[in-house]
């Protein structure tokens, strides 16, 4: 299965039948209304979504069984290097921002993503670092003194 | 209304904590909206989870700049870089570039400059004159014409969103189901929250909604990185520029044509300026004695009309948002969530209840208008300069401030969790075609329908009959039932005159 449509329509559909199965959570004897149940609307919802997304996914595997030169253009996208290096990275920075703090982690996102998506020189290198030093700065001064809240700091989870 | 408009015309123009507001969202929304790849819609989701801590006032100031700024931006990407900042202005390139390559920097861009002041301050005004009327209307409305309004938002955007309609219509759906996680206070039961604390309490909507447009579009950003840019070198000449006012006013007519095309558009739910542009242009070119000519960068009126209507378009999409809790288009999405952040709740009663906000609001459209056509005189120099940051220093950066903007809103990772979940998924969902916006829109709009739904239920013991037999609501299933018609007739016939042409 290698088409991106079928891919993406099949875990849509599998994350709706992960929710159908938790319908039973809703305690069907407590009574809402005496002209429909707890349960009614969340199964109404879920199972018209989940028909519409099986109707999907039957007829995408139908164009795709027609067209099968067409499958591998999405995955072609998806594996751009440059995409990939910036989901890669922007994901670790979400994983990193509470452990390394907010100007560790950023410092490091910002300069590595400018050097890995760019040429890669000196040059570039020194931008990168003053415009992670800029905005870095900039952030801490309206979030922790204009808005007063605050940011991760280094150690505070650990 | 009149009187709370001169109040919060003398409120504005005694604060000028307000004014510098509307000022700095118009200038933040002009460089972002002129920068390709950065959209209205990636501008008002940097700034409305920063406006949390604001008082109504100041953070809807702002972020009606950043609204107005942003879209009328997107006209000097197109002219400069034959790139549009925004896809609102995808027909101003058509002629603005070849104009500009003539030598004519300064007037193709005075033409589109003064076209969109002219295009949205008219729309403003009809904001000012349809929304309250529209609301007086819509105080008559029990949750049955709720329901089917919420219905026919979603199909209507199903069916006028580009590309497929099932998945339109599904990925709304989807949205809804994801719209019912957590503690539901109308039936007292948490619901599908597998077992996991975070999700009692919901999904929070703006992460999700920050996450799903600008990480996907970051990511696709990435591949202009390193890419030719036909850039002009034509100087920015003021005097030139100012001419254009006097070219703008020749083609009055035109002007007014996309206007009008530009607030019925807004005005229908999931369009908004994107179509109207293209829509504008055509109707000019049809309109015109020489269609030959356009295309050429010769007309005015070829770089005038897209300009007019887009600006338009946001006007119009302002009066569904306002007077029945419904978004035009993804910008307005933005701002419905920035008033809901803010606990103001957009609807018929909004003007009853809370008539200062929604005067405010009108106000500060237009004077965030005036600020724009301010500084277009004043900067757009700088603008012009501001194009040629490479796009791997704005992507990261960009996605640093969402993470941010996610994170303050309330202290927690969670949210952070859901913009990065909801980026993945919007990007997957880019991929494999499906539109973004009706899942968003199922999101925000989800408990509106259930909640609706419930009531309907409830008033009518049980009967879904009043949906069919209430004249408003009966009118907007007929409506419904008529944009998912139309579209479809289309279609059939358009491929039934292919036929014969594939045939032979």
């Amino acid at each position: 299965m290698k088409h991106v449509d079928l891919l993406v329509t099949g875990g849509l559909g599998l994350i709706v039948i992960g929710l159908a199965m938790q319908v039973s959570q809703i305690d069907s004897a407590a009574r809402a209304s005496e002209y429909y149940s707890t349960r009614t609307i969340p199964i109404a919802f879920v199972a018209s979504t989940l028909a519409l997304f099986a109707v999907l996914l039957l007829r995408d595997w139908r164009r795709h069984a027609r067209a099968p030169a067409e499958a591998s253009n999405g995955m072609i996208s998806i594996l751009q290097p440059r995409r990939l290096i910036f989901l890669g990275a922007s994901v670790l920075f979400v994983l990193a921002f509470e452990p390394l703090g907010f100007v560790l982690s950023s410092l490091v996102y910002l300069g590595v993503t400018a050097v890995l998506l760019g040429s890669g020189s000196r040059r570039e290198l020194l931008i990168s670092l003053g415009v992670a030093g800029v905005t870095i700065g900039f952030v801490y001064f309206v979030v922790v003194f204009g808005l007063e809240s605050s940011l991760p700091e280094l150690g505070l989870s650990l | 209304m009149s009187d709370f408009i001169f109040a919060a015309l003398q409120s504005l123009m005694s604060d000028p904590v307000l004014l510098l507001m509307i000022a700095g969202g118009v200038a933040a929304g002009l460089v972002i909206g002129s920068i390709p790849g950065l959209t209205s819609t990636m501008a008002l989701a940097l700034l409305v989870p920063l406006t949390f801590s604001m008082e109504f006032e100041p953070a809807i100031g702002l972020l009606m700049g950043v609204y107005c700024g942003a879209i009328s931006g997107g006209l000097v990407g197109a002219i400069v870089l034959n790139i549009p900042g925004t896809p609102a202005a995808a027909a101003t390139c058509l002629d603005g570039y070849p104009m500009a390559r003539k030598g004519q920097l300064s007037r193709a861009l005075g033409l589109g400059v003064y076209a969109s002041m002219i295009g949205g301050v008219i729309s403003g005004l009809a904001l000012v004159f349809i929304a309250p009327a529209l609301s007086k209307i819509a105080l008559q409305f029990g949750p049955w014409e709720y329901f089917t309004i919420v219905i026919f938002t979603f199909l209507t955007i199903a069916s006028l969103s580009e590309g497929d309609t099932l998945k339109a219509v599904a990925v709304a759906m989807f949205g809804v189901c994801l719209s019912m996680i957590g503690y539901s206070s109308g039936v007292g039961e948490s619901r599908f929250t597998f077992g996991i604390n975070a999700f009692e309490g919901g999904l929070n909507v703006l992460p999700a909604l920050v996450g799903a447009f600008a990480l996907p579009q970051l990511i696709l950003d990435t591949d202009r990185i390193g890419a030719r840019v036909n850039r002009l070198d034509g100087r920015f000449r003021l005097p030139e520029f100012m001419r254009a006012f006097v070219e703008v006013l020749s083609v009055k007519w035109a002007v007014l044509r996309s206007t009008i095309i530009g607030i019925l558009i807004g005005i229908l739910p999931g369009v908004g300026p994107g179509l109207s542009n293209l829509l504008a242009y055509s109707q000019a070119r049809s309109a015109s004695r020489t269609p030959e000519k356009f295309g050429t960068g010769e007309l005015p009126e070829a770089i005038v009309s897209p300009e007019a209507a887009n600006n338009a378009s946001m006007g119009g999409a302002l009066i569904p948002m306002l007077t029945l809790g419904i978004p035009g288009d993804a910008s307005t999405l933005m701002l419905l969530s920035a008033l809901m952040l803010h606990n103001v709740e957009p609807g018929p009663l909004l003007f009853v209840m809370n008539g200062n906000y929604v005067a405010f609001i009108f106000v500060a459209f237009f004077v965030a208008f005036a600020f724009c056509t301010v500084f277009y005189h004043l900067l757009i120099g700088t603008i012009i300069r501001v194009l040629t940051v490479p796009t791997q220093y704005i992507v990261s950066v960009i996605f640093v401030l969402c993470v941010i903007g996610s994170y303050v809103l309330n202290n927690r990772m969670f949210d952070v969790y859901t913009l990065l979940a909801f980026g993945l998924l919007g990007y997957g969902l880019r991929l494999a075609r499906f539109p973004i916006l009706p899942l968003i829109l199922g999101l925000i709009l989800g408990p509106m329908a259930e909640e609706q739904l419930r009531l309907a239920l409830e008033y009518g013991r049980g009967s879904y009959l009043p949906f069919v037999t209430r004249p408003f609501s009966a009118a907007i299933l007929g409506l419904t039932l008529l944009s998912l018609l139309v579209p479809l007739v289309t279609h059939l016939r358009a491929r039934r005159k292919s036929l014969p042409t594939e045939g032979n």
